[in-house]
């Protein structure tokens, strides 16, 4: 199914969200994966995240939350 | 909590006070003028706000439990000029102590934990995202 990812920090760069095409069952490390070659660039350090929670590598991506591409963070 | 307005201080402040807390200290994290030699204008402050909102609200629950404190914090978004306040975290307990633990604890974990990123403006017209710290699973 089709997904929009958010995009946040620099890669803004890149825009503010990206459609990937997501099969059922697709992890966060694919998801990723599958981002960065869409984007066309590096998505090292960044992860994938709900609205409640940071998904680990081998997580599937839930089916009914906003999803976000989060590089690392510099808040405070 | 996340906010686009001004952070009010006192406001917090009074969110903590209570008959039995002797001791309220507080940390106010704000926009610089550097950074590596560039002169700063202003920063670009922006969450991923549901997630961001959940994370700080966690981490200041945790805070307040382990040193006994009542805490409560503050984290900007927008364009914020050099001097404004982009955090702000206030703990109150009865001795001083687990005020200042508190409040060093919470600024150090929004900075490991909470989605939130800066993008700099200088002086010489250019702009960068920052980058700091790699999130990690929730579970």
């Amino acid at each position: 199914m089709t997904r929009v990812i958010e995009l946040y920090g620099r890669l803004k760069e890149s825009g503010e969200r990206v459609e990937l095409e997501l099969p059922a069952g697709t992890t966060a490390a694919a998801a990723l994966q599958l981002l960065g070659q869409k984007l066309g660039r590096g998505v090292e350090g960044a992860v994938l995240a709900s609205e409640s929670a940071v998904l680990g590598a081998d997580e599937v991506i839930p089916e009914s939350q906003r999803l976000a591409a989060l590089p690392p963070v510099c808040g405070g | 909590m996340i906010t686009k307005s001004p952070i009010d201080l006192n406001a917090l402040i009074a969110a903590v006070a209570a008959p039995g807390h002797g001791g309220q200290a507080s940390f106010v994290g704000v926009v610089r003028d550097e950074h590596e030699g560039k002169r700063v204008e202003s920063v670009t402050y922006e969450a991923f706000e549901p997630l961001a909102e959940k994370v700080l609200n966690e981490i200041v629950a945790q805070a307040g439990a382990n040193h006994g404190a009542k805490v409560v914090a503050a984290h900007r978004v927008g364009r914020l000029k050099v001097g404004e306040a982009s955090v702000a975290i206030v703990a109150a307990s009865p001795h001083r102590a687990e005020a200042f633990a508190a409040c060093r604890e919470v600024i150090e974990e929004i900075k490991k934990r909470v989605p939130v990123w800066k993008k700099e403006h200088y002086a010489d017209g250019t702009e960068s995202w920052l980058e700091g710290c790699k999130l990690a699973a929730s579970h």
